[in-house]
């Protein structure tokens, strides 16, 4: 028993990771980023051809962040910016942009599959063996959450977001440049989602297709959760990974995503908004 | 909205490609390929169009549509024996029951959420038909090799006509025709004008979903296989999109050409590089988004129509 | 005497849709002036034009001798112009004081100075400076956003609507706070609905109607003439 509470312990987290910076953006921005997937997938190479040149691949992540806030910066000029007032062409734009950086990344490094090697031992817990692999990255999914809630409630830009997420025509006039903040929390969510990206390449075969799929995972958890709810997307995440869990343990493991995605379209139908949703917490 | 005289247009092309037949066979080289596609794509974008043209509604889950209609194909052959046309009167009559299911959907939710919620449905789809043995699971079924491009470009014509006239029929409604509009500029005050919305929405919804699951059938034939992955995938709701929207949502012209000009990318880019073809629809749609909102047909026609 | 704030010519609106028309309007320094007309009448978009929410397709705002037009909105208020809004601007899950800590975000140093002073006005907001803004009543966000106004010591204060919803005597004290504010210097241009409450606080008044500015002068003289006594007054009053 113990063994499958530990198992969604580190699973959640490990998906609080990867969905973080989705909610972020769209929390603040209003974007929903068809091209999440693709982040992560980023981040996963990033974490790769560095590993491979020698690093701890734990110590790319402050790599991939930067790349990946640059990438954020770059993006939303040009793919978003202009349209942010239209919910449904940055749904459609995003959605280009998903594909473009899919085959961009397949032509320059190849569709093959990349595996990072990290041979770390398992440590003992209580009569069952954790991956430390697994548990090292539960803790940095979990202070990445910590430190990004703490940014937003306490610093002054971390305020200026949140004067832009409730509300806009506010931000603007206390002389907030709006612009400028969705910009930067646009780069920002990226960068949280290149942090879960490399997460993901440690426990993942990376190659360039597989943002689809974690995409669609992502987009679960938060829309779980609610769309723009911080706590909504830390909940929406264990609460995935205890479905998934159960899913296993009384149907069968190929299910568990179908289910998952089954009880996605239930929430929706249901609530809308998601578990926590309509509310900010940000 | 369409304009009724392109409808005119659209039956003179109509009337065109419907000869095409006759000499299909005998052209030489990779144009009747290229056509067969042309009309392929259209079809599926105008199938599209009924739901998006009409309401504004964007169901990026039209995969799950498009891969029941070939799997119901797919069975009809191999596991009933029956002719094609029979299966593919099936694969409609899954389509018109998926899509009622979109259609309640859309009562309930809108625009983004309807969206995501119908991709969620159709990623589902994927892995439960992953792990059906009765379809073959992972591995998929293989259709007896009877293959005749003529079957793949009459089908494909035959359901572009017919959606092309269910379009026609329900714009020539002016009821429906109405109430459509208003869904599209502005659902709630439509609803507090008292205009029924759940009706007009549902209606298009099924018949936009017969035919994208018809040409699901269409697919299947036409590739003599099918996976749960190769059924699923969500390229062909982002084709679709991209063929209605960079054309032009609306009007016959506009998506004709847009089905075209994805064709001839599909084409080509298999000589140059397989994967062009994922970059060049990524970047057209973006790039339509942004600077042919309305579609390049409309563009096209404001620049060098009427003066 | 200077003016404060001069705007020439301008029209300003949404697209095709030109709200107002070819306005020209001035606020000398350290004087109140008010705008009235019913609504519709395109007053609040005059006060968003010159702040630089609204697009102006043509004329001129000076402000302090600076044309200001076509700035982005945080430049111009960074310049001293502050928009007290009617419509909802509060942020609703955060504390009052960090509603008010936000107004003052573009003088960091300023704002614990700027915070004592403000509830030195505003008593009640220090009491709930820790609640969470959409917890106040409608008076108390009104007095929230007046507040939030004047973190950044402003040298003109352009209050829209700032007594709409508010019951009488709240409006009497909204204005007079904003009278009393006037008084330290800051000049006023107030929009308003209701007659009287601009007649009784304004120097000067604007009449617009349909977007265009139909009557003008010291308000005094302007409360005497026919037009308002027989449309207005009506709606005057408290």
């Amino acid at each position: 028993m113990l063994d499958r509470i530990i198992e969604v312990f580190l699973l959640g987290s490990f998906y609080c990771s990867i969905s973080i910076g989705l909610n972020f953006i769209f929390g603040i921005t209003k974007i929903i980023n068809f091209a999440h997937g693709e982040i992560l997938m980023i981040g996963a190479m990033i974490a790769y051809y560095l590993s491979t040149c020698g690093m701890n691949p734990f110590l790319t992540i402050p790599i991939s962040m930067l790349l990946t806030f640059a990438l954020g910066s770059i993006t939303y000029k040009t793919a978003f910016e202009k349209i942010s007032q239209n919910e449904m062409s940055t749904l459609i734009s995003s959605m280009g942009l998903s594909y473009t950086l899919m085959t961009i990344v397949r032509i320059l490094l190849g569709a093959g599959y990349k595996i990072i090697s990290l041979p770390l031992p398992s440590i003992s817990f209580f009569g069952y063996y954790v991956s430390l692999t697994r548990l090292m990255i539960a803790i940095i999914a979990l202070a990445t959450v910590i430190i990004t809630h703490f940014f937003l409630k306490k610093s002054l830009l971390g305020l200026k977001i949140r004067a832009v997420a409730q509300s806009t025509l506010g931000a603007t006039l206390v002389g907030i440049d709006v612009n400028k903040i969705r910009l930067l929390s646009f780069a920002i969510g990226f960068s949280l989602t290149g942090i879960g990206g490399v997460l993901m390449g440690l426990l993942f075969a990376i190659h360039p297709y597989m943002g689809g799929f974690t995409c669609t995972l992502a987009f679960l958890i938060v829309i779980f959760g609610g769309l723009g709810s911080f706590l909504g997307t830390i909940i929406g995440s264990f609460v995935f990974a205890f479905i998934q869990q159960l899913t296993i343990l009384i149907l069968n493991p190929g299910y568990t995503y179908a289910v998952a995605f089954i009880c996605l379209a239930a929430v929706l139908i249901l609530r809308k908004e998601g578990i926590l949703g309509g509310k900010f917490a940000l | 909205m369409m304009k009724l005289k392109s409808f005119h247009i659209a039956i003179i092309l109509l009337f065109f490609f419907f000869l095409m037949t006759l000499w299909i066979e005998s052209i030489p080289g990779y144009l009747p390929v290229l056509l067969s596609e042309t009309i392929f794509l259209t079809a599926l974008a105008m199938s599209l169009n009924i739901i998006t043209g009409s309401t504004g509604y964007l169901p990026f889950g039209l995969h799950f549509l498009f891969g029941m209609g070939g799997y119901v194909y797919a069975i009809s052959i191999i596991k009933f024996g029956l002719p094609v046309y029979f299966a593919l009167i099936f694969s409609g009559l899954i389509g018109l029951l998926s899509s009622s299911f979109f259609g309640f959907l859309a009562s309930k939710i809108k625009g983004a959420y309807f969206a995501i919620a119908t991709l969620a449905i159709a990623e589902s789809m994927r892995y439960i038909f992953v792990n059906w043995d009765y379809v073959g699971g992972g591995y998929g079924m293989t259709l007896p090799p009877v293959f005749h491009l003529l079957d793949f470009y009459i089908l494909s014509l035959l359901v572009l006509v017919l959606a092309t006239l269910s379009f026609y029929l329900i714009q020539k409604n002016e009821k429906l025709r109405i109430a459509l509009a208003a869904i599209k500029e502005n659902e709630e005050v439509a609803k507090i004008c008292g205009i029924n919305v759940t009706w007009p929405k549902f209606m298009v919804m099924i018949i936009g979903g017969l035919f994208i699951s018809m040409l699901g059938g269409v697919w299947v034939h036409y590739q003599t296989y099918i996976t749960p992955s190769f059924a699923f995938n969500e390229m062909y709701t982002v084709i679709a999109v991209g063929a209605c929207l960079l054309g032009g949502i609306g009007s016959f012209q506009g998506v004709l050409l847009g089905g075209l000009i994805f064709a001839i990318i599909r084409e080509y880019s298999w000589l140059i590089f397989p994967e062009i073809f994922l970059l060049v629809l990524g970047l057209s749609l973006i790039i339509t988004v942004h600077f042919f909102p309305d579609g390049l047909f409309h563009y096209l026609e404001q620049k060098f129509g009427k003066r | 005497m200077k003016n404060i704030l001069e705007v020439k010519n301008l029209s300003a609106g949404y697209g095709e849709i030109q709200v107002v028309r070819k306005v020209s309007l001035n606020v000398p320094d350290n004087d109140i002036v008010g705008i009235i007309g019913p609504n519709g009448a395109g007053k609040s978009t005059i006060a968003k034009a010159i702040v630089g929410i609204v697009p102006i397709s043509e004329g001129e705002v000076i402000f302090n001798g600076e044309r200001i037009n076509g700035l982005k909105p945080h430049e111009i208020i960074k310049k001293g112009i502050i928009l007290i809004s009617s419509e909802p601007s509060i942020f609703p899950k955060m504390t009052v004081r960090e509603n008010l800590i936000l107004g003052g975000q573009l003088y960091k140093n300023k704002i614990e100075d700027n915070l004592k002073n403000v509830f030195r006005i505003f008593p009640i907001l220090e009491e709930r400076k820790d609640q969470r803004a959409e917890t106040l009543s409608g008076g108390e966000r009104q007095m929230l956003l007046i507040a939030r106004g004047l973190m950044t010591n402003p040298r003109l204060i352009i209050a829209d609507e700032i007594s709409a919803g508010l019951a009488p005597q709240f409006a009497r004290f909204t204005y007079q706070m904003l009278s009393e504010i006037a008084k330290n210097g800051v000049s006023v241009l107030v929009i308003e609905q209701y007659v009287q409450r601009a007649l009784d606080i304004s120097n000067t008044i604007y009449v617009l109607e349909n977007g265009s500015i139909v009557l003008e002068g010291p308000s005094h003289e302007v409360a005497k003439h026919p037009k308002i006594s027989e449309v207005y007054l009506g709606l005057g009053g408290y």
